[in-house]
């Protein structure tokens, strides 16, 4: 409300709920304290930045006590400096006042970083929901996998494109491996174990909620059936998904 | 000019003070309310109702369609019956105030309309009723248009009430199409445009201050 001052804002739900002058002040001051604003307290949020503006939303929510925290894009028209500020004093109150906050985002970065369960809303419905890094190891549905084509590793374009079905003198596998599989020395237990060499393409490993998650793509030697075969078998025994992605003619 | 004459400036200048005074008072009182009720009984409006919607729409521009010249004398039986006399500067005030109250309804309306449509979902979402909406939402965050509005509509006034000499309200205006034109008192003339200039410099110079004052958008 642009007409009102960052404690008159902050004290509105109280207003409403009818309670008196006196504890809306204090709650105000409590609320504005918590959200590192109480210098603010006079001023009116036109002469605010949009993430002291979000801050200032963010007390307001909190005002009357909710059960729940609902918080829609709350970080989307925001830099990425003030958005790290904003998940911060978000992850905040949740551990601090233990309240549950429902974030709404298409920012999976902000997932990643904040949240501990998710579900994924297509066309209205749930399609998919779990803990963040079960989710972001093993994406069932398609829109997840879009969603995260962002922030997860994906098959660079210029090998991708050169992916065929038929004979190839190397096959690319898709390796995913998450949780204490992730854990163990699979690269090591790959080279011990099957006598043909491989090579990393591209890939990485990436910690969230503390679970390591990994997306290996690995360059086999596609001549010898029998050894490609005795590699997946291997990955697969050691906890990863292989997914055999098609033959490149020539090595990458 | 004559003492007799200064004297009749004198009287003319509070005769039009009061007459825009008291009509733009009352114009405040109810217009503002009329802008609200335009506004919440529109479409998405927060006490939609589009048939009031309609009829209010029509009879304020029934009236804004009015020559004023008309409408004060189309309302002579009205005035009669709320003042008791249709005659001087009292009487002047009912059809200056039934012209001013539509004009500013759509004025304030405007500005109403403007409050941004989240903020009214925010102030529900807290639990808030109409009445805290237009309380707590409406009306504060379109003060600033609110004021500058019913700067114009003063300004206005003042320019009318010179129309309602027409029916011996005296003012301004009367003093100078009696005096100043048809007695060719060129003096009288001047002195009284120039006290109409200063008095509408003075109203929109306060009306300005206090829009920026109120008006905390950045």
């Amino acid at each position: 409300m642009s007409a009102k001052t960052v404690e008159e804002n902050v004290a509105l739900p109280l207003k409403i709920e009818g309670r008196p002058r006196a504890e809306r002040l204090a709650r105000a001051a409590e609320l504005l304290q918590l959200v590192g604003l109480s210098e603010k307290a006079k001023a009116y949020p036109a002469s605010l930045s949009g993430g002291q503006k979000q801050r200032v939303g963010i007390a307001r929510a909190l005002a009357a006590r909710p059960a729940l925290l609902l918080s829609d894009e709350a970080t989307s028209a925001l830099d990425p400096e003030t958005t790290r500020s904003i998940l911060a004093l978000l992850k905040g109150i949740n551990s601090r006042l233990g309240l549950t906050i429902l974030l709404i985002t298409h920012e999976m970065e902000v997932i990643r970083s904040i949240a501990d369960r998710v579900a994924v809303i297509d066309a209205g419905r749930i399609v998919e929901e779990g803990a963040v890094w079960q989710v972001f190891a093993n994406p069932k549905s398609e829109i997840t996998r879009s969603l995260l084509g962002a922030i997860r590793p994906q098959l660079p374009p210029e090998i991708a494109s050169r992916l065929a079905a038929g004979e190839g003198a190397e096959t690319i596998l898709k390796v995913d491996v998450a949780g204490e599989a992730a854990r163990g020395p699979l690269l090591s237990d790959l080279s011990a174990g099957v006598p043909a060499p491989f090579r990393l393409v591209h890939g990485g490993v990436d910690h969230v909620q503390g679970q390591p998650i990994g997306t290996l793509f690995l360059a086999v030697s596609g001549a010898d059936a029998a050894l490609l075969a005795q590699t997946i078998a291997l990955l697969k025994d050691r906890g990863a998904r292989v997914e055999v992605l098609g033959n490149v003619a020539r090595p990458v | 000019m004559s003492p007799v004459l200064f004297e009749l400036l004198l009287r003319s200048i509070w005769e039009t003070v009061l007459m825009t005074g008291a009509s733009g008072l009352i114009s405040l009182v109810f217009g503002l309310p009329l802008g609200l009720a335009l506004v919440a009984t529109d479409r998405g409006g927060i006490a939609e109702n589009l048939w009031v919607n309609r009829i209010l729409g029509a009879v304020i521009n029934g009236f804004r369609s009015v020559p004023f010249i008309i409408l004060l004398v189309a309302l002579i039986p009205v005035t009669r019956l709320i003042v008791g006399t249709s005659i001087g500067t009292w009487a002047a005030i009912v059809p200056l105030s039934i012209a001013a109250t539509p004009y500013y309804a759509r004025i304030a309306e405007v500005s109403l309309r403007e409050v941004d449509h989240g903020l009214i979902e925010a102030a529900r979402a807290m639990g808030g009723n109409r009445w805290t909406i237009v309380r707590e939402v409406l009306v504060p965050e379109a003060l600033p248009g609110i004021v500058a509005g019913f700067t114009v509509t003063l300004v206005t006034l003042v320019g009318a009430s010179a129309m309602a000499g027409a029916i011996g309200a005296g003012g301004l205006g009367d003093l100078a199409i009696r005096y100043g034109y048809q007695r060719f008192e060129t003096s009288v003339m001047i002195a009284v445009v120039i006290v109409l200039i200063v008095l509408v410099c003075g109203i929109q110079w306060i009306g300005d201050r206090l829009v920026a004052r109120l008006d905390h958008r950045g």
